[in-house]
């Protein structure tokens, strides 16, 4: 029953890849191909690559990776509270769901302005 | 009387084949609408207004006012030549632009676009004019516009290209940094309407839209999409004045036309999100109902259709305003950028958390 909602998704999952996949065979079928190696080079500007293509990068693209898990998760656990937060107004206990919630989002908030008083949101440092 | 006609033993009409037959039609417009209509008209929308804004034509020949453009662009770049960069990570390059249709193709699937409706009596109890009748819908669609960012990541990575990776890198920092603002500013959309069904979402708000109390968490939702999109003033991964175009500088062809494709239809999706949540989706105006004015969606499919019209209108005002801000303003800075998401729009998403729910325990509604 719940699964049967399921198949407009996988009919959409299947035309995706084969919009894809089709797009790509056709250029293979129907496009020139004259390859020659200034062509195929990885592209700088016209001139010779110089120095190595997996250059290093700043760890601090890392640490948005880490925060961002953990927010998101924080995020997730938000919406099961928003989602029943009118049921328990209409049953008189909203400043009870209120308070909890709040606990949790000074939390959150106080793990953010940890991370910024540590400067980790600072890009520029 | 089927019976009569033909003389063979009753046709029955499988309830099932009809709900099949229907499902397929819904994939077909849809699918049909965003890839073969949508997409395409506003890549040239785009053109054409750039063209305007920058006091030039833009393109004006193929077909009436050049509608056809894109049409001839797509032919002309399948046509051209299947380029690979040598040093490039071969499965995983072709891989990449695919993945980015996947999400573009699938985000769409719950979007509502018309109030349940018996088309006319051709069913009994009214049938929901989604793809897929999740009743996480709202979680669904978040989901996959997320999801959208591997192919992204995949094809700078494995272009082999300094350009690229760093354009790939920039954009799923962006991207993940931005999803948080967004994500909370939904969780105060989720407060006021009580429900992740985006059905009910929009019908919850058929005597206020959620505009008015969640102005707040739509200054937080707009610019979290734009930056989602990869749309200026947040096109960082391909600020082509540093990064050449970034993460698909060594996409040629039709692989490259696949990203720009898919960036369009999520742009739509997204488009049509912001519709759903904050103006009421297919609902006519606040306070003012399709019955009020005579419009019975069960009486005949073309009234089922006629919210669906008003509903693409609205989407098609959020399509031009991601137009007009392109060719309108700057592109931010890198550290402007992580400066406004994460110092801004986070805390102003959580603020805005608080002070709903204390509003709506409060005062009830």
């Amino acid at each position: 029953m719940i699964l049967e909602n399921y198949l407009g998704v996988v009919i959409l999952l299947v035309l995706g890849v084969l919009t894809g996949l089709g797009a790509i065979l056709a250029s293979q079928i129907f496009g020139t191909k004259r390859y020659y190696p200034a062509k195929t080079a990885a592209y700088e500007c016209g001139i010779p690559s110089e120095g190595a293509e997996n250059t290093r990068f700043s760890v601090k693209f890392y640490l948005v990776a880490v925060s961002f898990i953990l927010f998101d998760i924080e995020t997730i656990f938000l919406v099961p509270w928003a989602l029943l937060f009118r049921d328990f107004v209409a049953q008189g206990e909203g400043v009870y769901l209120l308070v909890v919630g709040f606990v949790f989002i000074f939390a959150l908030t106080l793990g953010l302005f940890y991370e910024w008083r540590k400067g980790l949101l600072d890009w520029n440092r | 009387m089927a019976q009569g006609l033909v003389g063979l033993e009753p046709v029955m009409i499988d309830e099932n084949l009809i709900g099949l037959l229907f499902l397929l039609g819904k994939i077909g417009l849809f699918f049909g609408l965003v890839f073969g209509v949508v997409a395409p008209v506003m890549i040239w929308v785009e053109r054409r207004v750039a063209g305007l804004v920058q006091d030039r034509y833009g393109p004006n020949r193929v077909g009436p006012f050049g509608l056809l453009q894109s049409l001839a662009d797509g032919i002309k770049l399948v046509l051209k030549e299947p380029l690979m960069p040598e040093k490039a990570n071969r499965p995983f390059y072709l891989l990449a632009p695919i993945l980015s249709v996947i999400p573009a193709a699938m985000s769409f699937a719950v979007i509502p676009f018309g109030p349940p409706t018996t088309l006319g009596g051709i069913f009994e109890t009214p049938q929901s004019l989604q793809i897929a009748e999740l009743n996480a819908g709202l979680l669904y669609v978040m989901a996959i516009t997320a999801v959208s960012v591997y192919g992204i990541a995949i094809a700078g990575w494995a272009s082999n290209n300094k350009y690229s990776v760093m354009g790939a890198l920039r954009a799923s920092a962006q991207m993940i940094s931005y999803e948080l603002a967004a994500g909370l500013a939904i969780v105060s959309v989720i407060l006021l309407s009580g429900s992740i069904d985006l059905v009910r979402i929009v019908e919850s708000q058929s005597q206020m839209w959620h505009i008015l109390p969640g102005i707040l968490a739509f200054v937080v939702f707009l610019p979290a999409i734009f930056a989602e999109t990869n749309r200026t003033p947040f096109d960082l991964p391909e600020a082509e004045a540093e990064l050449v175009v970034g993460y698909h500088t060594e996409y040629s062809g039709i692989k490259f036309g696949l990203f720009f494709l898919s960036e369009y239809a999520i742009m739509t999706t997204v488009s049509a999100m912001t519709v759903l949540f904050f103006f009421g989706g297919w609902e006519l105006l606040p306070g003012l109902s399709w019955a009020d004015i005579g419009v019975d969606v069960n009486s005949s499919i073309f009234m089922a259709f006629i919210p669906s019209i008003w509903f693409a209108m609205k989407i098609a005002v959020f399509l031009f305003l991601f137009v007009w801000v392109r060719w309108t303003v700057p592109r931010f800075r890198y550290d402007q950028l992580m400066h406004l998401g994460w110092k801004r729009l986070l805390p102003l998403a959580i603020f805005n958390i608080v002070i709903t729910a204390a509003a709506i325990a409060f005062w009830g509604a």
